[in-house]
């Protein structure tokens, strides 16, 4: 029998062609949206670490004393000490973000790639084990051990061909010759999936990083011993860190206590929220796709009114009819789903290629718990859409139409209430996903427009690492860097060229604390501290920074001679306010570098305000690292080859990366943001093409419903704007109704995003009068058709339709 | 309204539909002329163009030729606004199948034609409207919905909606058709007491019983008027 009505279902479908199409597209976008979204959340959040019992494992912080940095990264001394004395933990281990050039080789260039420092029980820890090779040892991990190298599958794979005979084989790292020990399992990301290579943290940094107390630069993650619990573990290493500070009460910047939280939640804990917003924008994509084909399926029973009466009449009952009808939903449920899993999987492979930043995006596949999620949302929208439109249909009526029409004009009042009031519900879902995009996409806007305090236009960066070999001796570097600027500077079409740690835009990357020299020590225990740079003397006027007062670094000061710094706005607002900075010295790490300038304020970050910033002469051969800065009248793009030209001619074994425009690299670093808006802003579009399409739907029911009563309103003498008129305001009800809905929703929705959004009211007015204009043209413009043919109808016709 | 003049008068009137490649004459070349105060019944076989003749006469369809004079004024080629406005306040129209709007309430329903009026104060709409309602004898029915009513009652709205505007005619096409022999007469001696009262009718029936109650009657048979005599012969002929 169910075989029967399947057939007799696909037939009836068959027939309507375009009503069929319509609906399984409707399906497929909302079920491919969610298969999609739910993928990326059950992949990312859900699923459990691939180590062994990940549930035991924790990141471990330093709260610092001011309370400004509540999950602080950790100092390599303090890590020693939890280590040795905590009773909570069976092991910790260390490892930081480290930048290492992979020596060209045969036709193969130089590389720049991330890597890790960590600790050689970072492994064991986790409880992982190489796929190929061994592990690091105890031996491994110190300064007098051979150099040796851990690396990821997807390196070996690529720049090594999957080659096992690497194994125990040198590589050249930052000019070191490096073993190859281990090939890591395919799919493991640790800290990152951008990190390719481990080395061991003793032996690559000095002891002076290691063991500094005061040095907040590494990630600490445990595993907790069985039968503790995390917030054990917490209590236990902040006794350890209360009494480390209380032994040196001199030192602000040795914290007093720990922070933990579950390595799951350090890892993906930023893109939680976005992604169960994208998730929930979704769910209202695939609620307004439900109601559209219900609403579909509402008119098509009218439609079909006749016939489903004579099924009555002949002894068709109301489960049996039921039957029937859910079967078709089905049908068109199952069709649009499996279309769905199509757009899912392709969304899913662009998503995968687009943010290869993104948390645990290795981990992103369409598994048997999202096939089973799909099958579960085809049921759901079959029986939500089909129950709708069966509900609507009261079989005891149904007799009413094997009769003539001669009571009143206006049949399938209690469908046309239905329909409306399924439309309002999903006018308002798109009202609260608009208000929703719309103030994610002003908060971008904002960030994207926020003054850097530098030039972004026509400005081309590029990081360069100058790592080991010659590059150990502070001279070496220094030449270098001159030798760069001024071949560089002089390419036709270079305006200026400057070389800095970091650009605006480019992140925090370090601070460090300083002493006034000409003001009295700071009591014990507290520190004031700004964020560093290392600048070339040409770096300000190549990014357009102006200086307020003062100069810039001397050129012709370099190494141990170039003891000058230059310091920001905020910072003379924040340490010398009233005083004349110029003169004055910085005290930092034993050095006394006399302020010779002040400059304009910049972010390090689009979203952050500008901060106390002091910048230290790069000629002074203390920094390794940092990026190159072109600025040409021009189109800047071009002069990114011969730039990297004139580098490998100094130096072929230096790689160049991250070549982007300043503009390209500030979208990198607001790419969340953008993603987010324009993300939802995709869902809300549809959604509003959805409501959009619903309202004509609708609109063009309830005009062919009432033929004859517009028929007989003409007969009376209605004028055409008047039938316009009554028309449009019937089909502008629901819609209103669904925006008043929506917009008081969304004041309370939106209180869930607040905190994605920069510089931008949850409750901004603009926002809101803009969706409500934006619904109420779409809404004027779906009733508009139906209006105006109603407005158009022969009224001969239309009462002969009665 | 008393009989004091020609309310309607038609001249050489045409109607040819085209359906594909088909040529239908609906009415060919009627000459028709009706008195104000005058009880006109237009009867004919089934497809004789009564109808397409009454539509036209109610400015719900346009001739194909010849002219027409409401009033003394030409309205054939009236625009569609004129005609509305002309049909909403010289014309009443009486249904076959009351098209009373299911959702509007009897009061509603009468009231419907005068809201289109531009200026019409509510208190004077409604005032209108109870007169009407009274005059069919259905006032006590105001609030009800027509799926409420019986079918002679309905009529009895759609006359009342007919005569709230005061027209100069009253167009009823087969008025008794959807209804049985009781409420059928009932209806005819509505409309035959609104005729004593000085009303215009002009009524399509193919029934001779109701014919019968007006004051003239019209004969048509392939478009055209004929006399009753040469009707019973060409209805012989059709027979045979």
């Amino acid at each position: 029998m169910l075989l029967r009505e399947l057939r007799y279902a696909i037939r009836q479908l068959c027939r309507t062609p375009g009503f069929a199409g319509l609906a399984i597209l409707v399906m497929a976008l909302g079920i491919g949206a969610n298969v999609a979204l739910f993928t990326v959340v059950r992949s990312v959040l859900m699923k459990p670490l691939p180590f062994k019992d990940p549930n035991k494992l924790v990141e471990l912080y330093e709260h610092s004393n001011d309370g400004e940095f509540a999950f602080n990264t950790v100092a390599g001394g303090v890590y020693s000490e939890w280590r040795k004395q905590n009773r909570s933990f069976t092991d910790l281990a260390l490892l930081g973000e480290e930048e290492f050039n992979l020596a060209g080789a045969g036709d193969q260039l130089p590389e720049k790639l991330r890597g890790s420092d960590c600790t050689w029980n970072l492994l064991s820890t986790l409880g992982v084990r190489p796929a190929l090779g061994r592990d690091f040892t105890a031996a491994d991990d110190q300064q007098s051990a051979a150099a040796t190298v851990l690396l990821s599958w997807s390196l070996w794979q690529r720049r090594f061909g999957g080659d096992p005979g690497i194994l125990n084989n040198s590589i050249y790292l930052n000019g070191h010759s490096y073993t190859v020990i281990g090939i890591l399992p395919s799919g493991f990301a640790f800290p990152d999936a951008a990190t390719q290579l481990w080395a061991p943290v003793y032996y690559d940094k000095p002891v002076s990083w290691t063991a500094a107390l005061d040095n907040h630069v590494f990630q600490v993650v445990g595993r907790l011993r069985p039968r503790f619990s995390e917030e054990q573990g917490k209590a236990d290493l902040s006794v350890i860190s209360r009494r480390l500070h209380d032994q040196h009460p001199e030192d602000a910047f040795i914290s007093s206590s720990a922070a933990t939280r579950p390595l799951l939640e350090h890892m993906v804990g930023d893109v939680r929220k976005p992604l169960y917003v994208l998730l929930a924008a979704t769910f209202c994509v695939l609620l307004i796709a439900c109601l559209n084909v219900a609403n579909l399926l509402v008119a098509r029973a009218a439609a079909r009114r006749k016939e489903l009466a004579i099924r009555v009449a002949l002894g068709g009952g109301f489960w049996r009819l039921l039957r029937e009808r859910l079967m078709e939903s089905f049908v068109l449920a199952a069709v649009g789903g499996g279309a769905g899993l199509l757009l899912a999987y392709g969304t899913l492979q662009w998503l995968v290629h687009l943010r290869t930043d993104m948390s645990r995006v290795e981990a992103i596949h369409i598994d048997g718990m999202v096939a089973a999620f799909a099958v579960g949302l085809i049921a759901l929208c079959a029986l939500f859409a089909g129950m709708i439109s069966s509900l609507s249909t009261d079989s005891r009526r149904l007799l009413s139409a094997l009769q003539d029409s001669g009571r009143g004009s206006s049949a399938g009042l209690s469908n046309t209430r239905l329909r409306k009031s399924l439309l309002a519900v999903e006018v308002g879902l798109t009202v609260v996903l608009l208000v929703a995009a719309g103030l994610l996409l002003k908060s971008y806007a904002r960030l994207r427009s926020s003054e850097m305090g530098c030039i972004t236009k026509n400005v081309l960066t590029m990081r360069i690492g100058l790592f080991g070999g010659r590059y150990n001796d502070p001279a070496q570097q220094v030449n270098l860097y001159r030798s760069l600027l001024e071949h560089v500077r002089a390419l036709p079409g270079v305006q200026s060229a400057g070389f800095v740690q970091a650009v605006p835009g480019q992140g925090y990357w370090g601070d460090s604390s300083f002493a006034i020299g000409e003001h009295p020590p700071l009591p014990r225990g507290q520190a004031q501290f700004a964020i560093a740079r290392f600048a070339d003397p040409g770096y300000f006027a190549a990014m357009g920074i102006p200086i307020l007062r003062g100069r810039s670094f001397d050129p012709s000061k370099q190494l141990e001679r170039a003891d000058e710094a230059v310091v920001s706005k905020s910072f003379v607002d924040q340490y010398l306010q009233g005083e004349d900075p110029i003169g004055k010295h910085l005290v930092v790490m034993g050095h006394n570098m006399e302020i010779v300038g002040v400059v304009g304020d910049t972010r390090y970050q689009a979203s952050e305000l500008p901060g106390p910033m002091q910048y230290f002469p790069l000629f002074s051969g203390a920094q390794n690292n940092g990026t190159l800065v072109i600025r040409s009248s021009g189109d800047v793009e071009q002069l990114a080859l011969p730039v990297q030209r004139l580098v490998a001619e100094l130096d072929h074994n230096l790689p160049v990366s991250d070549v982007l425009t300043m503009e390209q690299l500030l979208g990198k670093s607001t790419l969340d943001a953008s993603f987010n808006a324009t993300l939802l802003l995709g869902f809300a579009v549809l959604s509003l093409l959805l409501a959009g399409v619903g309202l004509f739907g609708v609109l063009s029911y309830i005009v062919a419903q009432r033929t004859s009563e517009i028929g007989i309103r003409i007969a009376l003498g209605a004028q055409r704007e008047q039938v316009l008129r009554n028309v449009l305001f019937d089909g502008m009800r629901p819609a209103l109704l669904g925006l008043a809905f929506g917009l008081i929703a969304s004041s309370a929705v939106v209180q869930l995003i607040r905190a994605m959004l920069y510089q931008t009211q949850p409750l901004d007015p603009l926002v809101f009068a803009a969706v409500a204009a934006a619904l109420l043209l779409v809404a004027t413009l779906a009733c508009m058709i139906p209006a105006w043919r109603a407005s158009r109808l022969d009224p001969m016709q239309a009462l002969r339709a009665e | 309204m008393a009989s004091n003049g020609t309310l309607i008068e038609i001249e050489d009137l045409t109607k040819i539909f085209y359906t594909d490649e088909v040529e239908t004459h609906a009415l060919s070349g009627i000459h028709l002329t009706i008195s104000r105060g005058e009880y006109v019944a237009m009867s004919g076989p089934s497809g004789c163009g009564k109808s397409t003749l009454l539509s036209i006469l109610g400015l719900l369809d346009t001739p194909t030729g010849g002219k027409y004079l409401l009033n003394g004024n030409p309205v054939e080629n009236l625009s569609f606004g004129d005609r509305s406005r002309i049909r909403n306040q010289e014309i009443g129209f009486i249904f076959q199948s009351f098209n009373l709007i299911g959702d509007l309430t009897v009061e509603e329903n009468v009231e419907l034609p005068l809201t289109y009026r531009a200026g019409m104060p509510s208190p004077e709409r409604k005032r209108r409207v109870k007169e009407a309602l009274e005059r069919v004898n259905m006032a006590h029915r105001m609030r009800h919905y027509p799926a409420q009513l019986s079918g002679g009652q309905q009529q009895r709205v759609a006359v009342a909606r007919a005569l709230a505007g005061s027209p100069s005619i009253l167009l009823a096409d087969e008025p008794t058709g959807n209804l049985d022999s009781k409420n059928g007469e009932a209806v005819m001696h509505l409309l035959a007491d609104l005729h004593r009262e000085g009303a215009t009718i002009c009524m399509v029936t193919h029934d001779p019983r109701f014919a019968r109650h007006a004051q003239r009657e019209v004969h048509l048979f392939d478009g055209k008027v004929v006399s009753e005599t040469e009707l019973k012969k060409l209805e012989e002929e059709v027979e045979a």
